[in-house]
């Protein structure tokens, strides 16, 4: 579903993605964790298409699109979302009528017919349901005066509305208190599907506790430096990054 | 805001031209270019005014001609050839007018393409229109009903006719003829307007609004609008604005009184979109508007406005708080993109004591554009109490238009408190990144964010506007980011 | 409330001046093109924007009676460890020059060094803001003598500079002009003091021209404490290089009629400038602080706080423009003032613009007046201070912001002004 072949990309002078490569199929949860500046969230923001990054050297493939070549609308209508570290406040647009015309924008480039006010607000109230969303907070303006916590919710509750193929959670469990980790985990968990892939990107093996992986990478340098299963985090979290780290001459952390 | 009311302006993303750029072909009855007295006698012999009309109007020409045109605002532009302008231009077929049954077919369609069919209005809103095509009003509707609660809502030549009482005692008396060069050539050419008049006591049950146009080239539309509230009464009153595109630059020189006595309210929104030129500047309307209300014990005026055309504005609504416990609002949003040039704010005059005043200025600048705000804050000696709070902000789109801001805060009273608050800031890019990311194209992004930044502001139109107003804003931001 | 002064009686208060100063001693010669600009800019009246609050008719009557001898004035801030130098009425009366030769730091009246090193001053210390407005030209007509600071390229300037010019008693006129040339990353520390005695009369016109290099540092302070009835106009010009840092903080503590007119160019890219400033009018006096700073190049910051209380009939004017040009992205600009009105008859006019012709800012400005917030002092009242004492302390929390970036000798010593001045010390 995503190939990423020897990815490098830098921002101004500095090199920060030095020759990245991973394989995501459809279905698969694939977590990245790795040390501080590793690049982590770096390869969150190109997945998406932000244009501060230049992508100097490599491929990313989506769905056998090269990803590269689409904008960041056309990447969220192939059906990529990315749940912001930092999601961004826009004052006076209320979170629903943001997300209605985000989902109408999507449904009519491809081609799909706008959802009718009656099935939209029943598909709000269902995903609300799953992270628990204040009907307050719905109303209010996209992200404006929310709490860390109550960010994050709505950035899973907008991914449960607009039902991507690739969600990457950049650092999702960043600033969540145990309870809204687990409100998130479980909103994430019941998304998971044959034809639903996740990229999960976090420091902390904490949320990979709620948040099951099947493969865990360890980026470091700017490029993956050790795969492996579940179990992998789990000694991430024991051991820390330096062993990985330092087993490779060649990079710098 | 519902989603329902904010998304429809999502999908006019398609018209790029101005939207509202056609002429109509209409006979009509112009008068050759240049202003003497001769031209005051014949415009005033036209509209069968009497003498104490006409002296007025001499009067202010003889002030007129001893000004000279302003140039301190924040704005560039050749001063129009005052002799080169056609100072009368009406429909020929306009007669007394019984029903709007009568309005020419050619006119009918003129107001439908402004998405203001009367016939529409009339069956669904309930707003009174009065509709002033170049210099003079050509329907009125709703005005029998009205007059059973003994509102007066008509044509200003109308007014005089029916009314010179009124007119006479109040005419001139928020804007003296000398008060600017403009109000002074308003005061000497204005051929029609707006009249409206609020007994003791009651309430306006429906929006009035006025539609203003110019449609003749080389005219110049000067119209007078008059609206006196009596005790104790409200009245919420819009007016809308749009001239065809045309390569030269047209003058709109208006002048607006209105009169809020003792615990009365008045509500004026106005929503201006005259031609504002080509993307190069050529052409479009110039907006030398001069618009001011008094507010007497306890009463309130709110002025709301969105500018998004024009090619130089030049307007400042302005109240003055004389009674005490009175109240002075402005809300405006003022949009500049290519090379247009705004130079609008308000002026709030405290006298009274325990006088209030809220600004809530937006700017937006796009293209090449200058969009200033200009404000005046007085505190007078025996405004005791006295509060104002000012919020200017302003939004830059490109790296080739400017913003700027220019308060005066004046305070001559120990006990007054006065806060102004400016800012000036880019789209933010974040933002617009967000949005597309959950699939929103670019000129939906910026339309939505440009939208929930004036919300504010939005949000005191009535609903009819409001629409018509969110729609502007995204059309006059059409491919403008830098 | 608008009055144009004719041609005869400005050019008459135009040659009693520079007569004046001529006869006192003027330092070098005119600056080209003033005497000119005094006949092409005509006399400012209240129909120009910049002078829409300050009415100068009243300087016309200012006729200057011959210079009595001049003794030192008191040492002010005696305390404070600096090279000093005394002037009064813009003749230098003594201090304590440094001269560390043609390449050194040079600290000493303008006369010295123009008669020692004219090729050093040549370059930069022409405003030509003395071509623009008719006082700084009437000044830059005739200009006398003040504090020279030069600093080369990379040397620290270890001894802070006090100057303190005095106007005696009497009517004069006197035109001080200061000169400080800070090399690239060079530094310097300055005070520049002017007082007046109570029966001094006249006009103080006085500039302050400021070169800073890239990578310099300026730190000044300015004290204008004038109990007479002098009326002051100051022209107070930066121009700042690269990297630059300029601290400059100006005290009203007392003045009958004054107007400073201070401008900074950020010439330069990731310039920081910071200006600050109090002032305290009463009686009738007026005191009016036009400020404006030119962000020319990119990455340039600036924070701007002034703050100020206007008593009895006096009035304050407080005008900060900030002007951000074309293609000076990512500037930070940042204007605060408040003011507290005391008085019944006392007026604040405040006009803080912002001028914008770059996309990529960060610029906002705030401005409130007010008075003193009642709570606060019932409150200090009710835990036994007198109303002396918790009006006293309530101006001195409202001024500290401002007054606590100066050297605690001198704000100690502004405060006490203030404190004397509205009777509650």
């Amino acid at each position: 579903m995503l190939k990423i072949d020897n990815l490098h990309a830098r921002i101004g002078d500095t090199e920060i993605l030095k020759g990245l490569s991973l394989e995501l199929g459809a279905g698969e949860v694939h977590a990245i964790m790795g040390p501080n500046g590793s690049g982590k969230s770096t390869l969150a923001s190109i997945l998406a298409g932000r244009d501060d990054y230049e992508v100097t050297e490599g491929s990313i493939t989506f769905d056998g699109v090269d990803l590269l070549e689409l904008d960041a609308t056309e990447r969220a209508v192939a059906g990529i979302f990315l749940a912001f570290q930092y999601p961004v406040e826009i004052p006076g647009v209320s979170n629903i009528n943001f997300l209605r015309t985000a989902l109408n924008s999507i449904r009519e480039q491809r081609e799909e017919a706008p959802l009718s006010g009656k099935d939209f607000l029943a598909k709000v109230k269902a995903c609300a349901q799953l992270v628990e969303l204040d009907g307050k907070l719905r109303d209010r303006s996209v992200n404006e005066g929310f709490s860390g916590g109550e960010k994050k919710r709505n950035e899973v509750f907008q991914m449960a509305m607009l039902e991507p193929k690739l969600a990457v959670l950049d650092e999702t469990d960043s600033g969540l208190d145990i309870d809204a980790l687990r409100i998130v985990a479980h909103g994430v968990n019941s998304m998971r599907g044959a034809d639903r892939s996740f990229l999960v990107i976090t420091h902390y093996q904490r949320l990979l506790d709620h948040i099951v992986p099947d493969f865990v990478h360890v980026l470091a340098g700017g490029r993956i430096v050790h795969s492996g299963g579940k179990e992998l985090a789990l000694e991430l979290e024991e051991k820390g990054y330096d062993w990985i780290v330092d087993a490779q001459p060649t990079e710098q952390a | 805001m519902s989603a329902a009311e904010e998304n429809p302006l999502l999908d006019e993303f398609t018209r790029k031209e101005y939207e509202f750029g056609f002429t109509t072909d209409i006979d009509a009855d112009k008068l050759a270019p240049g202003l003497n007295e001769g031209v005051i006698r014949l415009i005033s012999a036209k509209k069968n005014e009497p003498e104490w009309m006409l002296q007025w109007r001499l009067d202010a020409f003889r002030v007129w001609q001893g000004m000279e045109e302003p140039d301190w605002a924040h704005v560039n532009y050749e001063k129009p050839d005052y002799q080169a302008i056609s100072y009368y231009s009406a429909p020929k077929s306009k007669v007394a007018l019984g029903s709007l049954d009568e309005v020419d077919p050619e006119l009918r369609a003129t107001m439908d393409k402004l998405g203001i069919s009367m016939e529409e209005q009339k069956r669904l809103s309930g707003v009174a229109v009065d509709f002033v095509m170049d210099s003079v009003s050509v329907a009125t509707s709703f005005k029998d009903k009205l007059a059973e609660l003994g509102i007066i809502f008509c044509s200003m030549s109308e007014a005089i006719q029916e009314h010179p009482e009124l007119v006479r005692q109040h005419l001139g008396t928020v804007v003296p003829v000398k008060d600017n060069f403009f109000s002074a050539l308003n005061s000497a050419v204005f051929t029609d307007g707006s009249f409206c008049y609020i007994p003791k006591g009651s309430r306006c049950p429906m929006e009035l609004s006025t539609y203003f146009r110019i449609n003749e080239a080389g005219t110049g539309q000067f119209e007078r609008t008059l609206l006196i509230a009596e005790e104790g009464s409200y009245v919420s009153y819009l007016e809308g604005c749009t001239a065809p595109q045309r390569d030269e630059n047209q003058l709109h020189a208006a002048v607006v009184e209105l009169i809020a006595k003792d615990d009365a309210e008045i509500k004026y929104s106005t929503v201006q979109n005259w031609y504002p030129g080509d993307a190069n500047g050529k052409g479009g309307v110039f907006n030398f508007v001069t618009k001011r209300g008094i507010c007497e014990t306890r009463a309130k005026i709110s002025w709301t406005q969105v500018e998004t055309g024009s090619a130089v504005t030049w307007k400042y609504p302005s109240c003055i708080l004389k009674g005490d416990g009175s109240i002075g609002e402005f809300y405006s949003v003022a949009v500049t993109n290519n090379a247009q040039q705004a130079d609008t704010g308000t002026k709030m005059i405290h006298l009274g004591a325990n006088t209030h005043s809220t600004i809530i200025s937006k700017g937006i600048s796009a293209g090449n554009s200058q969009n200033s705000y200009r404000g005046l804050v007085q505190i007078g000696p025996r405004a005791r109490n006295a509060r104002n709070f000012s919020q200017c902000d302003s939004l830059l789109m490109t790296d080739t238009s400017g913003a700027h801001t220019f308060p005066y805060i004046e305070t001559k009273n120990p006990t007054a408190h006065v806060e102004h608050e400016a800012t000036t800031s880019r789209i933010g890019e974040d933002q617009i990144f967000y949005c597309l990311q959950r699939g929103l194209t670019e000129e939906q992004a910026i339309g939505l964010i440009v939208n929930g930044y004036a919300k504010e502001v939005l949000n005191k139109l009535p609903m009819e506007f409001a629409v018509e107003a969110r729609k502007l804003l995204t059309i006059s931001l059409e491919g403008s980011v830098g | 409330m608008s009055e144009v002064a004719t041609p005869t009686q400005h050019a008459a208060l135009a040659a009693r001046v520079s007569d004046a100063c001529r006869s006192a001693g003027m330092v070098g010669a005119p600056y080209p093109g003033a005497v000119a600009a005094l006949d092409t800019l005509g006399y400012p009246t209240t129909r120009q924007e910049r002078w829409r609050y300050t009415r100068v008719t009243r300087l016309l009557d200012v006729s200057p009676t011959a210079a009595a001898p001049h003794t030192a004035p008191p040492a002010v801030v005696s305390g404070l460890d600096a090279l000093r130098f005394t002037f009064v009425a813009g003749q230098f009366v003594g201090g304590d020059t440094l001269d560390e030769g043609a390449n050194g730091c040079f600290v000493g009246p303008v006369s010295v060094a123009l008669a020692r090193y004219p090729e050093r001053l040549e370059a930069w210390s022409h405003s030509d803001f003395a071509t623009k407005e008719w006082f700084a030209a009437l000044q830059a007509a005739a200009p006398q003598d003040g504090v020279c600071i030069l600093v080369p390229a990379g040397h620290k300037l270890e001894r802070p500079v006090l100057a303190h010019h005095h106007m005696p008693a009497g009517v004069h006129v006197a035109q001080p002009r200061h000169l400080i040339h800070i090399g690239d990353n060079a530094s310097a520390e300055a005070v520049l003091w002017s007082d007046t005695t109570a029966q001094s009369e006249g006009m103080m016109n006085a500039a302050i021209t400021a070169a800073i290099g890239d990578g310099a540092h300026l730190s000044l302070e300015v004290v204008q404490d004038e109990p007479g009835t002098v009326h002051h106009m100051g022209h107070h010009h930066f121009t700042q290089g690269s990297n630059s840092k300029l601290t400059v903080r100006t005290a009203t503590a007392c003045a009958h009629w004054l107007r400073n007119d201070l401008h900074i160019l950020q010439d330069g890219t990731h310039a920081d400038s910071t200006f600050h400033g109090c002032y305290l009018p009463n009686g009738q006096q007026f005191v009016d602080h036009h400020t404006r700073i030119d962000h020319a190049h990119p990455d340039g910051q600036s924070d701007e706080l002034y703050k100020g209380l206007a008593a009895d009939k006096s009035t304050a004017v407080f005008n900060g423009k900030i002007m951000v040009h074309k293609d000076a992205q990512r500037i930070e600009a940042y204007q605060r003032n408040s003011n507290l009105l005391l008085g019944e008859q006392a007026a604040m006019y405040a006009k803080p613009e912002l001028e914008i012709y770059a996309d990529d800012v960060r610029c906002s400005h705030g401005c409130t007046t007010g008075q003193f917030d009642k709570e606060a002092l019932f409150y200090l009242r009710s835990r036994g201070m007198t109303e002396t004492a918790a009006n006293n302390l309530l101006v001195q929390a409202f001024l500290a912001e401002v007054l606590d970036g100066f050297r605690p000798e001198i704000r100690d010593y502004v405060h006490s002004v203030y404190a004397r001045r509205l009777g509650w010390s």
